[in-house]
């Protein structure tokens, strides 16, 4: 006899296992298990198509040619990322720009671009201030004054600048929030050189794909930044949008993961990468934070932090096709 | 939303066509019975998309229920385990 389904909330979903396939059977995404040994059942899990908005994949991991197609008519992004986290490129379906929005983007001025990405990095810089704040880490008067001096600036050199500053005093702060067993030094990438530096450049990358999604579904082009450069197949809007939710989501996240032993440093293989179980662990993890609910700082209302990231694209898109006179970042002030 | 829907169509091929039109939506249950979790703009395409595969005349019948959450936890299962949460970290 078949068994019933659960009823599925969700409209991510992570697919870390290697060796399996995504496909469509009827109108479930199925998650096929190619490697199944005689006895094991095939099909992993069962997803309903009409609730998928992101599917998520690792490594070892592929889409069914018929999938892909049925991806596309859904509307469904598709990310790629090596085994470890390493975001390799998308599949995003195509669906109708519209036009007008970019062509808002394109007209900004170099003043309008500048006053956004001075309330972004003033985000940043308060919500860095906040985090620490939040973990007992106090005498951060100097991202205050800094805060203060974003205000001031003219030239999108000059909120680089201060943005940067702001980021090494608050990495010096850092360690602070960690518990025994766990420090920050400093902030490395390409490679990370140690295990908080990886957990960092994971979240981010994360993260980064979290506003990629948002910014797409209200058609924003996330190549078209206001504050960092042009550079070929970098996604500077994404990337600006998403210096709110550095310190408040990202840091926070991996402070949490960190502090409550559930990464620990047993789960690190020697590159640096987490191992297997643990990847799916830590997928799992920021799934669950992604889904958490806040009092949005600004409007009041409960959200999660998910919608969070899909509320700003749409302050941002009012903001860029004039309906808002003025961009409302981000912030918590405690 | 929280809805449990519940069919009867006599043509074989339409009664297909409201399966998989359902299974698009949410979780098939028992025979002829699935349970969603929509919002309103998809409960007004699926409404639609169920009419266009009903004939009245054939005797076919759809109703759909809504469990706000007190319904939800009332809600009662007797006889075999209700299925695991399906993950969606694979």
């Amino acid at each position: 006899m078949k068994e019933s389904e659960a009823i599925f909330e969700d409209s991510v979903i992570f697919v870390t296992k290697q060796g399996t396939q995504v496909r469509i059977d009827g109108g479930q995404v199925v998650i096929w298990n190619v490697d199944a040994e005689e006895d094991e059942d095939r099909k992993l899990a069962g997803y309903p198509i009409e609730q998928l908005d992101t599917i998520n994949v690792f490594g070892g991991v592929n889409f069914s040619t018929p999938f892909v197609a049925k991806a596309n008519e859904h509307g469904i992004v598709l990310n790629y990322f090596t085994e470890n986290g390493k975001y390799r490129g998308s599949f995003v379906p195509e669906k109708n720009t519209i036009a007008e929005v970019r062509r808002a983007q394109y007209a900004l001025s170099r003043d309008d671009e500048i006053a956004i990405a001075r309330q972004m990095i003033q985000a940043k810089v308060r919500n860095a201030r906040t985090l620490l704040s939040r973990k007992g880490v106090y005498g951060t008067d100097v991202l205050k004054d800094l805060g203060v001096r974003v205000e001031d600036a003219t030239t999108k050199d000059d909120i680089r600048g201060v943005e940067g500053e702001a980021a090494e005093r608050y990495f010096q702060r850092l360690d602070e929030t960690l518990i025994d067993g766990w420090t920050f030094e400093k902030r490395t990438k390409r490679p990370p050189e140690d295990h908080i530096n990886s957990l960092l450049s994971l979240t981010y990358v994360f993260m980064k794909n979290e506003v990629l999604a948002a910014l797409r579904q209200y058609n924003l082009d996330p190549f078209l930044g206001v504050l960092h450069a042009d550079r070929h197949g970098r996604p500077s809007l994404a990337l600006d949008l998403q210096e709110e939710f550095r310190p408040i989501f990202c840091d926070a996240f991996v402070t949490r993961l960190v502090n409550r032993g559930t990464i620990t440093h047993d789960d690190f293989r020697k590159d640096n990468r987490l191992n297997g179980d643990a990847f799916k662990t830590y997928c799992a993890k920021f799934d669950e934070f992604m889904k958490e609910e806040l009092t949005h700082p600004h409007f009041e209302y409960t959200v999660t932090r998910r919608k969070a990231i899909r509320q700003q694209a749409i302050l941002l898109r009012k903001t860029i096709t004039s309906e808002l006179d003025k961009y409302h970042s981000f912030s918590f002030v405690r | 939303m929280r809805l449990v829907i519940a069919y009867d169509v006599s043509d074989d091929t339409n009664r297909r066509r409201v399966y998989r039109t359902l299974q698009r939506y949410g979780a098939w249950q028992q025979y002829s019975v699935f349970e969603l979790e929509i919002d309103s703009a998809q409960r007004v395409e699926l409404v639609d998309e169920l009419e266009s595969y009903i004939n009245s005349s054939d005797g076919d019948r759809i109703r759909i229920y809504r469990l706000c959450s007190a319904c939800q936890d009332a809600t009662t299962d007797i006889g075999s385990e209700p299925p695991d949460e399906q993950s969606n970290v694979i």
